[in-house]
């Protein structure tokens, strides 16, 4: 056993322990062990179901300890229960059952999980912190990876992740999509975080996150990672204040890093372009071609992991027998939920993505010119541009069911929770629904306020 | 040796934050209306001129000013 194995362990016990001073902590103890993967570091977290663990106490810790302003239930979280509920069902119709219930294991957790958060989570200091704990425990995946391609130029086909797995947030393509994604998020906490003490040294921190981050994007060699780049950018153009100041930074960094990325990373990324030669590119292409071939004879899908059934061929032009490839996963995040769910499944998915996207455009114009809500109003957009780039990059990958997705579509019902209290609050006492009369905490000391 | 540094920085940041996270939980308002923010502006402006005037320092006619109009209103 190892210092490291120790060392973890203990952060794990101390999540457990900071629970019972406020229970919301379990809740991100619970999002800590699904992003940061303590139990592949350490052999003592990795002897004892550390999540399950941390689920349960989350859940126990909310319902016993934590019931102050219990939020309306919303149509998201109901939306995504029937969701979960729907997921199970097609167990039962499920081509390879076996692979499926190994994929509803984790897949149905994260879906749950997501529909919790959105009745833990209320206040700025929950919604913060979620975002910040979820930042710097995705932040070891891409601090590793980035530092180790700024440092070494990385290279395609070479692992040099934190840990020699492939799933979750160390596989390339889904890394590549998280890095590009949390860049809105780090921007917003750069200027308005409130857990970390303004100072000179949290903006040089959160810039550096930002390089990290890129590096770690590129350090992939996804070209996933290049359609999060130009999403990610145009959006947070679109967003900037000072437009011409974003072209001028957003040209000087494109031709920094291409001056600076290894020229396979370019001949990788050119790539693209080569749909019809390609095989990884064409293969996605016959894939999803196979998918709706298949859900128009099943259309209530196949339940997880139908595309194990698949039969691809890949036609060729010198006259040579094709070839034919068995098993290829949909590399897609909606034709992942419309291969295994059917159609009411990705009716569900989809409703449940637009009514999050939805939820941020109201927000947006709801706090336009408040300066007591500034925060929610940038918060607003910087969730919506991460989510679009989640969802531009799950054009390429089987994302579907991974939790970044997830927690992107469920904190705007969080944060319109928070504003909807607001709003009730100075619309005064008397429209505010019985919950609403409970006592909620008072205005913080000057002095509390002065220490932000 | 870098993957034990990032490792480190991530769970101290994480940590911090947690610490930082259950201290506020407890003294900021939860949901911070119009009123509560006005409130708590008024509040810094009038410990920023109290700490210049402990300083011995000039304050600004114009934090004066703020700082009056702040605490007519109250």
């Amino acid at each position: 056993m190892g210092l490291s194995d120790l060392y973890v362990a203990l952060i794990y016990a101390a999540f457990l322990m900071m629970g019972f001073a406020a229970p919301f902590v379990f809740t991100l103890g619970y999002m800590w062990v699904d992003t940061f993967y303590p139990q592949f570091i350490s052999t003592l977290v990795g002897q004892v179901p550390s999540a399950m663990i941390m689920g349960i106490a989350a859940i126990a810790g909310y319902i016993l300890l934590d019931r102050r302003s219990p939020p309306r239930l919303s149509f998201h979280t109901i939306l995504t229960l029937i969701f979960a509920g729907w997921v199970t069902l097609t167990l039962s119709w499920a081509e390879r059952p076996d692979a499926a219930w190994d994929k509803w294991e984790w897949a149905f957790k994260v879906v749950v999980f997501a529909a919790f958060m959105t009745v833990v989570l209320r206040s700025r200091v929950h919604i913060e912190a979620f975002l910040q704990v979820f930042l710097f425990a995705a932040g070891v995946h891409m601090m590793a990876l980035g530092t180790k391609t700024m440092l070494s130029g990385s290279g395609y086909g070479r692992n040099m992740g934190i840990f020699p797995t492939n799933a979750g947030l160390t596989e390339s393509s889904t890394l590549a999509a998280v890095s590009v994604a949390v860049i809105p998020i780090i921007l917003y906490l750069r200027a308005h975080a409130i857990l970390i003490p303004k100072s000179r040294f949290r903006d040089l921190g959160y810039l550096g996150l930002i390089i990290i981050a890129i590096f770690s994007a590129i350090g992939t060699y996804a070209r996933t990672a290049l359609v999060g780049f130009l999403v990610v950018g145009v959006f947070l153009w679109l967003q900037s204040r000072r437009k011409i100041l974003f072209t001028v930074c957003a040209a000087a960094l494109v031709i920094g890093f291409s001056a600076i990325t290894a020229a396979t990373w370019s001949e990788r990324i050119d790539t693209t372009a080569d749909y019809d030669t390609e095989g990884s590119a064409l293969g996605r292409i016959l894939v999803w071609e196979w998918t709706l071939g298949y859900v128009a004879d099943h259309p209530l899908g196949g339940g997880f992991n139908s595309f194990l059934v698949d039969r691809i061929e890949f036609p060729t032009t010198n006259g040579q027998a094709p070839l034919v490839v068995y098993g290829k996963a949909f590399h897609n995040m909606f034709f992942e939920v419309l291969g295994e769910h059917g159609y009411p499944g990705l009716a569900m998915y989809v409703t449940l993505l637009s009514l999050s996207l939805w939820y941020m455009l109201s927000v947006m114009r709801r706090t336009r010119g408040q300066p007591h809500l500034l925060w929610v109003h940038d918060l607003a957009g910087a969730l919506m541009t991460s989510l679009l780039t989640i969802m531009a990059c799950g054009c390429f990958v089987g994302i579907a069911f991974q939790a970044t997705v997830w927690y992107l579509m469920t904190l705007p019902v969080c944060l319109n929770g928070y504003l909807h209290r607001v709003e009730q609050l100075e619309g005064g006492a008397a429209d505010q629904p019985p919950w609403m009369a409970r006592p909620v905490h008072q205005a913080m000391p000057a002095a509390a306020r002065m220490a932000r | 040796m870098i993957n034990d540094v990032s490792i480190v920085i991530s769970t101290v940041m994480v940590m911090y934050i947690v610490w930082r996270a259950i201290r506020f939980d407890r003294t900021l308002p939860w949901f911070e209306t119009r009123s509560l923010y006005e409130q708590a502006k008024a509040q810094r402006t009038a410990a920023k001129v109290k700490a210049a005037r402990s300083r011995k320092l000039g304050v600004p006619e114009e934090l004066l000013r703020h700082a009056n109009a702040s605490t007519d209103r109250r």
